[in-house]
């Protein structure tokens, strides 16, 4: 394997690309009594459309399938994957984002039991019409739980508002209709179009032999005769600049207003270091605008318009983006006027060198925190690799940002055209 | 390296517990004092910590001192405040970046020490208060955020169970405190509550990280200040454990307009972290009913019956409280009510598969010995350490939990006893 070491985090990465076109990485932790393997297919929630590569047909798929699927992954002809980890002593558990699909295990025993597992049971589906009704039932209850969340609610909203066509706008888990047009049928189609290995990464950290995983990585897969697969072909629609609408509101039961204004990205379409760039940049400009250490958030926080809860982040990815702020407020006309104002007033102002390398600074020691654990570690790196970027890229890019590269970013991106807002009420 | 802390007492009622590493990128300090929990103080507790954060002497206002800590490379600091049993503990954490991953900086550890220390014990003032500004904003973000507990329907729920089961037991008291007792306090009254706390309250300080023993140890004697305790010295409260409900099981019901029912049974199991023969049974018992995935509860309501996404169990160690829990369809509540009861039945008389039972140590085993690698679990199980007073290793735990046998699970289940049955339904819901 290639071994990549990082004289600053300290840190060993192997990686190897097997021929079948799936991409293999161990991060070497000594000392550490846990390990981690996880398996993620460049597979999400906005990938409903695309070429069925065996038939060339266009198909569209119900929403919410690929959430779907990963519930469903868990269940065997022989029983439960979960049970089987708990056996192991391993916990497991499994995730969906818009971009993305990812299984993992986190265990102090049995690693190789467990390993061997992860590689079986995310490559072979077992689906019954019983089991996707069963399955029916229960994701209808997990959509329902997050119905009363306000946070959840308040995010979809400022989505639905901001994007005109693009399915980011459409919620990961479907609703309780989609859902129930779900069929095992689809589901195969969409396991064989998207978990061909080529489509894929295994990922894994702890004190373990990368040699070793890599041969338990061949042996699993040789099993399976893949064949080459060409690139899938996604299907998006366009989607315009503008935002669809301005503001959104909700009412739920919540004590206060809640609060979010989102910016949207136009263009899209970075990837590698490009996309980590502005990643970047961006997270650094929101730090130096209306993080703790600001007039503005001062400003905000006297007033009583916001609180320790308030929060911002940019969401970078290739097909879309946004920056968004979010918190409970007493008045979310006011908080509106006045972070507009605030952030219109940056541009203007562009940022100082003082603002601009302390919030650097802290980014540089949070990306360090961020490799503390392996959790953080192997979720930067599975992010990261279906955008191009690599897990140690990432605080030499953040140390060779410009001042000037962000006062350009603050200007096209915060551009008050593309901002939308989505206030939840109290019912 | 040993993975165990070393204790250092640094004066009556105030220990040090240092737990050298490598093997973490980052130093983690954690600042725990016990105040007992009461009405009176409850919400003076909350609050403190709130008002405490926005400033220090040697930074007087929130933007100063927020600038300081980015400059520490965005040494990240926090503050909670944690109910275990009746006991209410003022949480101050500090975590920096180790300089051997921060080219050409020294001292990092010290200076964040020193801010933490400064924050603890060096308040911003005005006259014989805390700042009126910070104190009035931090006052309305406290009820803002006890208010707030409605927004999350299932905290709420374990809230409100919680508060109908031990109604009259300090146990009832939101760890936040009460909106009612706010007018009551003032920026002097909070100020003279701080140095109480200060010269009263039993402090655990836990350090993790990138440190040698005795040069840390002596970094926090100088560093962190406290004034000398009181002629009653620092003691850690005590918790009042009532072992049965001493009543027929009572009913509860809230009514919101809300798109989920949620159930809780809260439990009286009479068993806590102090019971040496009892304690690890417990844990397999809560294991087996509801801890895991495999467990008897996430099987039967949500894999079997398909009733729940969430459905689990979870015990309180030093009340002897325990919760079992689930999201479901309004219509369901009596079906799964009845499900979960049959579960703990099964339980208690001693119906637990061998794989079932071997799993749950298995996956209880894994838990401890990750434990090693996360630093905030290290400090939780330090924290486990001061509450038992039972000193006990990672390999210690691991023995214990694998010497439990099924007969000590069900005779352990046999005591618990359902004490109270909470219902979220919808607005104007009947069954």
């Amino acid at each position: 394997m290639e071994k990549h070491y990082d004289p600053l985090l300290k840190d060993t990465l192997f990686t190897e690309k097997l021929p079948n076109g799936l991409t293999v990485s161990v991060l070497h932790k000594p000392g550490y009594k846990s390990a981690t393997g996880r398996a993620a297919t460049h597979y999400g929630s906005i990938d409903a459309q695309f070429v069925d590569p065996n038939t060339g047909k266009e198909v569209h798929v119900p929403d919410g399938i690929a959430h779907f699927l990963e519930h469903k992954l868990f269940e065997k002809e022989w029983g439960n994957v979960s049970d089987r980890y708990s056996e192991f002593g391993a916990e497991s558990n499994a995730y969906t984002t818009y971009t993305h699909t990812e299984y993992h295990f986190n265990t102090t025993q049995n690693f190789a039991e467990c390993f061997d597992l992860l590689l079986d049971f995310v490559q072979n589906p077992w689906f019954t019409d019983e089991s996707v009704a069963k399955e029916q039932g229960i994701i209808e209850q997990e959509i329902r739980m997050y119905l009363d969340d306000p946070g959840w609610r308040s995010n979809a909203n400022l989505l639905e508002a901001m994007y005109v066509n693009h399915p980011v706008k459409i919620d990961i888990a479907g609703t309780v209709e989609s859902i129930h047009k779900i069929t095992k049928e689809t589901l195969y189609l969409c396991h064989s179009t998207f978990y061909h290995p080529s489509n894929m990464v295994v990922f894994v950290a702890g004190d373990v032999d990368p040699d070793q995983v890599l041969s338990m990585v061949k042996a699993s897969y040789g099993k399976k005769n893949y064949k080459p697969q060409a690139e899938i072909k996604r299907i998006l629609p366009e989607e315009p600049p503008k935002v669809l609408e301005k503001r959104r509101e909700q009412k739920l039961v919540v004590n206060q207003p809640l609060f979010r204004m989102g910016f949207k990205d136009h263009p899209t379409g970075l990837t590698g270091s490009d996309l980590l760039k502005q990643d970047l940049t961006t997270a650094v400009i929101l730090d130096a605008i209306c993080g703790r250490s600001t007039e503005l958030y001062t400003r905000l926080y006297e007033a009583g318009l916001i609180d320790h809860r308030f929060g911002f982040e940019y969401n970078p990815e290739h097909t879309y983006g946004f920056s968004q702020f979010a918190g409970p407020t007493r008045d979310p006309d006011e908080l509106e006027k006045r972070l507009l104002e605030g952030i219109e007033a940056a541009r203007q102002k562009g940022l100082s060198e003082a603002d601009f390398e302390r919030a650097k600074k802290k980014t540089i020691g949070r990306l360090v925190s961020i490799m503390n654990d392996l959790d953080g570690a192997a979720y930067m790196y599975i992010d990261g690799f279906f955008k191009g970027i690599g897990l140690f890229d990432l605080i030499p890019t953040a140390q060779g940002l410009t001042l000037e590269a962000a006062n350009q970013r603050l200007q096209a991106h915060f551009d008050p055209a593309r901002a939308a807002v989505s206030v939840i009420v109290p019912k | 390296m040993t993975e165990s802390f070393t204790r250092y007492s640094l004066a009556e009622g105030v220990n040090l517990h240092i737990q050298p590493t490598r093997k973490f990128k980052t130093t983690v300090i954690y600042v725990y004092f016990h105040l007992p929990l009461a009405p009176e103080t409850v919400t003076s507790n909350a609050l403190l910590p709130m008002v405490l954060a926005r400033a220090s002497a040697d930074y007087p206002t929130t933007a100063e001192l927020s600038r300081h800590l980015d400059e520490l490379y965005g040494a990240s600091f926090g503050i909670d405040v944690s109910k275990r049993g009746e006991v209410h503990s003022i949480v101050f954490r500090m975590e920096v970046a180790s300089e051997q991953h921060i080219p050409g900086e020294s001292g990092l550890l010290q200076r964040a020490l020193e801010t933490l220390a400064g924050i603890i014990t060096r308040p911003a003032l005005e006259g014989d208060g805390f700042k009126a500004d910070y104190f009035r904003q931090e006052a309305d973000n406290l009820k803002q955020t006890i208010e707030g507990l409605i927004n999350n329907k299932t905290r709420y729920a374990m809230v409100r169970c919680n508060e109908a089961m031990c109604k009259g037991e300090p146990f009832a008291l939101y760890r936040l405190g009460r909106v009612e007792d706010l007018p009551n306090i003032t920026p002097q009254s909070l100020r003279q509550h701080h140095q109480q706390v200060l010269s009263t309250a039993p402090v655990d300080i836990f350090l993790i990280g990138d440190v040698e023993c005795e040069a840390a140890r002596e970094l926090v004697q100088r560093t962190l200040e406290l004034p000398a305790a009181g002629p009653q010295g620092r003691k850690m409260p005590a918790t009042n454990i009532k072992r049965e409900p001493g009543r027929p099981v009572q009913e509860v019901e809230d009514q919101l307009d809300v798109n989920q029912g949620v159930l809780v049974i809260g439990m009286r199991t009479g068993v806590t972290i102090k019971d040496d023969a009892e304690y690890f049974p417990m844990l397999v018992a809560n294991g087996v009913l509801g801890g895991f995935p495999h467990s008897k509860l996430f099987q039967n309501v949500r894999e079997k019956n398909s009733l729940a996404y969430v459905a689990y169990s979870a015990v309180e160690t030093l009340k002897g409280a325990g919760y079992m829990y689930a999201g479901i369809e309004f219509e369901n509540r009596t079906k799964c009510q009845e499900i979960m009861l049959q579960q703990l039945k099964e339980l208690q008389e001693g119906k637990i598969e061998d794989d079932e039972f071997e799993t749950t140590v298995a996956s209880l085993v894994n838990d401890v010995l990750s434990a090693a690698d996360n630093p905030g679990a290290m400090a939780d199980l330090a924290v486990d350490r001061v509450f038992s007073g039972r000193d006990l290793t990672v390999e210690e735990r691991v023995a214990a939990y694998k010497a439990v046998t099924k007969q000590q699970v069900a005779a352990v289940a046999q005591r618990f006893s359902i004490d109270t049955v909470y219902f979220l339904n919808k607005q104007g819901g009947g069954e």
